[in-house]
Formats: C-alpha cells, sequence, structure tokens
C-alpha cells in the first residue's frame, strides 16, 4: 500500500510536469515533492515542466550529471534549479497569469516551512529568491553572496546553450576559486567537513533515483537475453534417451509438484492422453521459484527461470506508466461492452411495470401479459481463460509476453471477470501447464511474471488441458483466449492409429489438423476461442485460421496485444 | 413549434458545408465524436437552419421498434395505432435527431432500414404504408470516445454520410464563452478555455477517464461563478466531483490551480 501510494504521488508530480510541458512522454529525472507532507509541490513541479517546455534537455541534462560528478552536487543542481525557475517564471507569465500566485504562495509555504533553518548557500539564495517574491528585502548583505545572487538572474532571452555556459562561468567564478579547489568544474573536490556540510543542505528538488536504477536493470538485462538463450537450446538437446522416472523427476523439480493427486492425473490422463496424444502426459502445476534441492540441469533452468521473473518484472516497470494506461483503456472497453450488452430486452410478463399499451390485450384477446418483466441484475456469467504458448520459440517475447499478460488479466479483475492464466510448453513429452491464477483468486496477478519459455508446444494437448482446467461448464460460458505462433511441434510422436507406420511428427500440417480438432471439440461443448497470433513469429496465417476460424485476432506487434485481446473479447461479450 | 431554438450556436466552417451539402442531397447524417464535440448542438442549429420540426429520440438499449415507430394503444372502445417520435417525423417532414445511435442493439434497428435507405418508406404490419414526406431527413450521433463504444453495424452505417467531429479548439471554445458570458474578462476566459484544452489532453493520454471532460460542466460552473460562487467550488461541483475515481480528482485540481490562483471571486472573472 505505502508502495501504491508512493507511485501515486509521483505520478500526480507526473501529471503537473505533463500538463505545462503540455509533453507527455516526457520523463523527467527531478520531481518535487514537499518536505513535510511528501505531496507534489505544485509550482516547482510546473517549473520542471516549464524548464522542459522552453529549453533543450538533452543540454540540460548534460549539465546535471556533469555536476554529479561534483561533491557539491546538491548545491549545484539547487543553484541551477534557482536560475531556471526565474527565466522560465518570466517567459511563462504572460501566458499564465496565475503563475505569479502560485509563485508567492511557493514563498510563503517556504517561509512556512522546516526549511528556513538551515543554514548555507543554497538555502541563502533560496530565501533571498522568495523574500523578493514577496517583495521585501532580500536579506543578502555579504558582497559575495549578492554576486553569486545576481549571477543567478538569467536572462530569459538566453539560449539552452547560454544558460549551461552561464551557469558554468557562475560556478567557477564563485567556488572553485573561492575554494581554490581544482580549476574544472567536473572535478571539484572539497575536503570533507566542508562536504558533510553541504550535504546538511537538503534539496527540495530531489533527484528521482527509480528511473536511473530500472535503467540500468534493463540494460543489464539485454547482455543476459543471449545468454539464457543458449541455455535453453543446451537443454532442448538433451531430450533424447531419459527414462520414465528421471522425465517425471526433472519434470517436478523444475516446474513444481502437480496439483492434483496421483489419482486424478491418472484419471485425466485416461481421458485425454489418448488418440493422438497417446504415450504423452499432461502436468498441471502452479510453478516453482527458487532452485533449492534441485540439481544439475533442473537447477539451471531454475536459476535461468528466475532470472526471467526478475527481467520479466524490471520491463514492466521500466515500461509501467504505458502499461497502466493500456490497463485503463482496456478496462474501460470491456466495462462500455458488459453494461451495453448486460441489459436484457424487456420481455412481456404477467407482473412487473404495467404496459398501457398493452392493457387492451389483457381486456380483449385474454393475454395477461401486460406488464414488461425485468430480467435479472448484472453478474458476470462467464469466465476467461487465458493460455499462453511458453515454447522456445518465444525466447525473445518473453518479457513483452507476460506485460501483455499481466495487463489483460488486471484490466479482467478490475472489471470483476472471473479469470484464468496458464502457460504452457512441452518437454519430454510432459505437456506442463503452469497455472499462474485461478478463478478463485482476486488478488493482482502478479505470478504472471513467473513466465517463462522454453521446450516445444504441444497446442492439441494443451488445448485438452485446458478443458480441464476450465471445470464446471454447466452455469459459467467460457471464453479460452491463447496465444500461440499457430506452429505446434513436438519430438514425441501423433498416432492416427495402431501401428510403427501410424506414427507421424508432431508437426506441420498434421500438427495443425491435430490442433484445429482439438479446438473444434472444445467449440463443440460451447466454448468460444480466440486465437492470438503475433506477426513478429513467423506461423503462416492460413494455418491459424485453421484451427481458429474467424475468431482469429493478429496481432501487429506485441506491444498491441492487450489492444486486440480488447476488441475480439468485446465482440464476443457482446455477442453472448 | 416544433423548430428548435438552440442555445449555443456550432463553430466549424468545414462541419457545416459538409453537413449542409449532405442533407441538401437529401443524405442523412451521422455525427460521430467524442464527448464536447457540440453533435446536438450541430444538430439542433442545423434544424433550425432549414426551419424544420425536430423530433430527437435518445437511444438506449431497450429501445425496440414500438418505441420509435409507434405502438398499439386503447381508445374509445377501439385499438388505434399510436404514432411515436420516428413515424411523426417521417410524416411532417422533420428532422429526426438519434441521439446516441450506437447504445441501440443492432438488431432493433432493422426496421429502420428502408426509412433510411433510397426506399424511403416505413411499414407498420396491421396498419399502413408511410411514404417518407421530402424534407425529412435523419441526423444520429454516435459517442467515440477514448474508451471505444459499441459499433454500429455495417447494415445500418451504409444508410449515413458520416461527419467525425473534431475536437472543440480554442479559438471556437473562446467565442462559446464569450457569447455565453458576454461580461467575462479576458484572463479568465483564457484560464477557463486552457483548464478544459489541458483536461481534453490528459483524457486523450489516459491519465483521467473522460467523465469530468465536461463542456456542459464548465459552462454550468461559470454560471454559478457569475451567481456568486468561488471559483474553485463551482468548478469542483461543474468538473472535478464528476470523477469518482481515488486519484483523478487531485489531477483535476492540479490543473485548475495552475491555471486560476486560490480565491478566484466573481469580480475577478466578470466586469461588473
Amino acid at each position: 500500500m505505502a508502495k501504491l501510494k508512493y507511485d501515486y504521488r509521483k505520478r500526480r508530480a507526473l501529471n503537473i510536469v505533463w500538463d505545462v510541458s503540455g509533453d507527455y512522454r516526457y520523463s523527467p529525472d527531478f520531481l518535487s515533492f514537499s518536505p513535510e507532507s511528501h505531496q507534489p509541490n505544485l509550482y516547482l513541479n510546473a517549473v520542471i515542466g516549464l524548464t522542459r517546455k522552453y529549453y533543450d534537455m538533452k543540454i540540460l541534462n548534460a549539465l546535471f550529471d556533469e555536476l554529479k560528478q561534483s561533491a557539491m552536487e546538491d548545491l549545484f543542481s539547487d543553484l541551477l534549479w534557482l536560475g531556471l525557475e526565474g527565466c522560465v517564471y518570466q517567459k511563462e507569465l504572460p501566458h499564465r497569469p496565475v503563475m505569479a500566485y502560485l509563485r508567492r504562495q511557493q514563498a510563503r509555504q517556504y517561509f512556512a516551512g522546516p526549511l528556513t533553518i538551515r543554514h548555507g548557500v543554497a538555502q541563502e539564495m533560496q530565501a533571498a529568491r522568495w523574500h523578493e517574491v514577496l517583495g521585501e528585502k532580500n536579506g543578502l548583505v555579504d558582497p559575495w553572496a549578492r554576486g553569486l545572487y545576481q549571477g543567478l538572474a538569467f536572462d530569459p532571452a538566453w539560449t539552452t546553450e547560454e544558460v549551461c555556459h552561464h551557469f558554468r562561468e557562475l560556478t567557477r567564478k564563485y567556488f572553485v576559486s573561492r575554494l581554490l579547489v581544482r580549476e574544472s568544474l567536473e572535478k571539484v573536490i572539497i575536503s570533507n567537513p566542508v562536504a558533510e556540510l553541504l550535504k546538511f543542505l537538503v534539496p527540495q528538488f530531489a533527484r528521482n533515483r527509480d528511473s536511473v536504477l530500472n535503467f540500468q536493470i534493463l540494460k543489464h538485462d539485454e547482455n543476459e537475453i543471449v545468454s539464457g538463450k543458449k541455455e535453453r537450446n543446451g537443454l532442448m538437446a538433451l531430450l533424447t534417451g531419459q527414462t520414465a522416472v528421471k522425465n517425471y523427476e526433472y519434470i517436478v523439480s523444475c516446474f513444481g509438484s502437480s496439483i492434483y493427486s496421483a489419482s486424478k492425473v491418472l484419471d485425466i490422463e485416461r481421458n485425454a492422453c489418448t488418440g493422438p496424444h497417446r504415450g504423452s502426459h499432461l502436468h498441471f502445476t502452479r510453478g516453482r521459484l527458487g532452485s533449492r534441492g534441485a540439481v544439475g540441469e533442473a537447477s539451471r533452468w531454475l536459476q535461468n527461470a528466475m532470472k526471467q521473473r526478475a527481467k520479466n518484472l524490471a520491463y514492466y516497470k521500466e515500461n509501467s506508466e504505458r502499461y497502466r494506461k493500456s490497463i485503463a483503456h482496456l478496462t474501460a472497453q470491456i466495462r462500455t461492452a458488459l453494461q451495453t450488452t448486460y441489459m436484457k430486452l424487456p420481455i412481456p410478463a404477467k407482473s412487473g411495470e404495467l404496459v398501457p399499451g398493452s392493457l387492451w390485450r389483457g381486456l380483449y384477446v385474454n393475454d395477461d401479459r401486460v406488464f414488461y418483466g425485468r430480467e435479472e441484475v448484472f453478474t458476470p456469467d462467464f469466465t476467461v481463460d487465458i493460455m499462453l504458448d511458453a515454447s522456445a520459440s518465444r525466447g525473445e517475447y518473453q518479457r513483452v509476453i507476460a506485460a501483455q499478460a499481466y495487463v489483460i488479466a488486471e484490466a479482467l479483475r478490475q472489471c470483476g471477470i472471473p479469470y484464468q492464466i496458464y502457460s504452457f510448453c512441452t518437454l519430454r513429452g510432459y505437456t506442463v501447464m503452469t497455472l499462474f491464477q485461478t478463478y478463485e483468486e482476486k488478488k493482482k496477478s502478479l505470478n504472471v511474471f513467473n513466465y517463462c519459455a522454453t521446450g516445444w508446444n504441444r497446442d492439441g494437448l494443451a488445448l485438452r488441458g485446458a478443458r480441464q482446467l476450465m471445470g464446471d461448464f454447466t452455469k459459467t460460458r467460457k471464453i479460452l483466449i491463447m496465444l500461440t505462433d499457430a506452429s505446434p511441434n513436438d519430438d514425441r510422436p501423433l498416432f492416427d492409429g495402431k501401428g510403427v507406420l501410424r506414427q507421424h511428427e508432431y508437426q506441420g500440417t498434421r500438427a495443425i489438423q491435430d490442433t484445429a480438432d482439438e479446438a473444434a471439440a472444445l467449440r463443440r461443448e460451447g466454448i468460444r476461442i480466440i486465437g492470438l497470433i503475433n506477426d513478429e513469429i513467423a506461423g503462416g496465417l492460413e494455418q491459424a485460421k485453421k484451427i481458429f476460424g474467424k475468431d482469429l485476432v493478429r496481432v501487429r506487434s506485441l506491444d498491441k496485444m492487450a489492444e486486440s485481446v480488447g476488441k475480439a473479447l468485446c465482440h464476443q461479450i457482446s455477442t453472448f | 413549434m416544433r423548430v428548435p431554438v438552440p442555445h449555443f450556436p456550432y463553430f466549424g466552417r468545414e462541419i457545416w458545408e459538409n453537413a449542409l451539402t449532405a442533407l441538401l442531397c437529401g443524405q442523412n447524417l451521422l455525427l460521430v465524436g467524442p464527448k464536447a464535440t457540440g453533435k446536438n448542438v450541430l444538430a439542433e442549429n442545423l434544424a433550425q437552419v432549414f426551419n424544420r420540426p425536430m423530433w430527437n429520440v435518445s437511444f438506449h438499449i431497450n429501445m425496440d421498434a414500438s418505441a420509435m415507430l409507434g405502438s398499439d394503444t386503447f381508445k374509445n372502445g377501439e385499438v388505434t395505432f399510436r404514432p411515436g417520435p420516428v413515424y411523426c417525423c417521417a410524416q411532417q417532414g422533420g428532422f429526426g435527431v438519434f441521439d446516441e445511435i450506437n447504445m441501440a442493439r443492432n438488431e432493433a434497428m432493422a426496421v429502420l432500414h428502408s426509412l433510411l435507405d433510397y426506399r424511403r418508406t416505413i411499414d407498420i404490419p396491421g396498419y399502413s404504408l408511410l411514404k417518407v414526406h421530402p424534407a425529412c431527413r435523419f441526423i444520429a450521433t454516435m459517442n467515440y470516445g477514448y474508451s471505444g463504444t459499441r459499433e454500429v453495424n455495417e447494415a445500418l452505417m451504409s444508410r449515413f454520410a458520416v461527419i467525425k467531429m473534431p475536437l472543440i479548439e480554442e479559438a471556437p471554445l473562446a467565442r462559446l464563452l464569450r457569447t455565453e458570458f458576454p461580461r467575462i474578462k479576458e484572463n479568465a476566459l483564457q484560464a477557463f478555455v486552457q483548464i478544459f484544452m489541458d483536461l481534453e489532453k490528459k483524457c486523450s493520454e489516459a491519465e483521467i477517464s473522460d467523465k469530468s471532460l465536461d463542456l456542459r460542466g464548465l459552462l454550468d460552473a461559470i454560471h454559478l461563478m457569475e451567481n456568486g460562487l468561488e471559483a474553485h467550488r463551482a468548478l469542483a461541483m461543474g468538473i472535478t466531483n464528476k470523477s469518482f475515481d481515488e486519484y483523478e480528482p487531485a489531477l483535476i485540481t492540479d490543473i485548475i490551480n495552475l491555471h486560476i490562483p486560490g480565491e478566484y471571486e466573481k469580480t475577478d472573472i466578470f466586469e461588473l
């Protein structure tokens, strides 16, 4: 909750910056919060936005980065902001007369706040500025301070380069020569006591360190993807020659134990692992995190999965603003569809709302249905299953798929629609269904970030697995959204009869046909299936059409997955 | 009697030209656009310009044929037909405004097909075949907002000429406010215009929902100010309080505070 509040405050501060800069793509390095209430400071955040509006942030950020190298980073940043505040104020005032009022308010707040008791150059300069704003004397007596203060009155007509140049000169003149440390600003080194003293100055402009950190994590990621992929390929090469026991142990130690009892598993396999899937297995699990107790290949895989989770989460965080907007869009879209669908046409009834227009029927043709009956109040009587293909071909897109799945899940959750999310992949003859979230769970589906791709994809069997996970059909209608590349592949054979000659490789046309048959079987049971195919991965559209028919959504880029799902879902909802 | 006298004039040359040409050529219009783009204002203005009586039908999910065309009623011991708004409009050569046409079920709208296309007739089963008056036109409006809405099906869509209504721009909005409030001071006018523009932008960026992007609300709020209510309180009633989100109102308040100072009274806003 604390985190959420923090995020909200940050978002509010960002919105102020965007309001005045007009640039909603701008991600500022600085945001300002009140030192007491930690609420966003309206005026100072507006100054940050206006700086973006009037100056070239690339050049200014370079200067801020330069300042970071110095021991007096905070002091210098404060002084630079003070200078910028003065000139963006003058530039904006003609367009936004309220600035004068906001600036006075800021000055008053400053003197009412806790910062006034602090000492130091930054405070002195700030106090002088706010005194002047309130029409008082600036209170500076020391000629050095007066000189510096005058230097901070930047000319609004200056370009960004001129501002930077002026500020470099100013700091050189008033700090470097005064403290006689070094000539270049970049390497100002100050003796410890002075640095300690300077640290005491609490800057009102707090650096937005979060985004910097995330950025570093992300870069680290990119390098790892390559090695992660290699590891998966290595795993694939080891697929032959294992005994059944070893295989099962391996699957359990990699993906976690089954959610069903042994007898239930047997039961399921007796029903599902038949016909073309003879000899294959289904493994239902909630997944596992951490590699404790695992050895060898499994341990390496688990470590890789852990890393992938970190990558998925980091990627989501990095783009959280964009995804948050996606969630909001999708939620609104689904809500609208629900609202317009779930109100049924009134039906003539023997009780309810009297319809004067039909009264005559009661009198003359003895039809006593002269009322409109009301149908039951809205409750979502359908559930959504999201099945994600987690085969190795998804390697490079794992982060995006996890983030998009989270967006869809979160939107469904906010609309109050029960949903399930699971992924499937096939390894050593086991089609593993990893269940991230069940219908009953109401919390945020953060588990979806455990999504990790490996192995083959035996889509036909996965559909049988999905049927199992959907449970009871009698009360609710089901929509299954399946993300796939429509090119099922497995190293275990496909059977179309008994005998060695009736064995075929599970790939190409046969595998497609098998998947299409399974999809058709589900459709016959009343399940709506939506196929999500994305163009980034080469999968013949024709093949996908064979499986999903008209209910096929092409996702042009995985970034747009949530949007496409929204459209398809709304269509399904409105045709119930 | 039924010829409307619009409260607001519609500003926008291109839209006027498109709409007038289509209507003169005998076509029906579908006005599509998000909230506060003046769809109904334009419809009223058009009816006034052509001096035609207007029937307004607000569509909703429970809309059915009888609500539009008419229903059976029992009068003087006899079952008779009580004409609905669409029937009257077609008979008397009026302008029928179908408000929020996409909120009705597409199936319910099928009865209108023969009315809207070249046949220009409507058959009331058990009664008569009505030929539509040559001056009769239909203008449908449809809210197509940031969050997406129900679609109108092809069969219905093909019977309309579609005009995409642009979001109101700064200059027309200023003109509108000046017409509505002749005594408003220039500074205050600019501030209100900017507040609305900023809300629009924030909406299109999905930072806030479009509940608070309410031009009617803004006008109502300024009316309250004209009667002496302080600006922030008036705007809270007209705009901010329309959002029931946990966080949105703060974002909207920030926008307002970035344009008008703390105590903004009638004397600051209007010439007395």
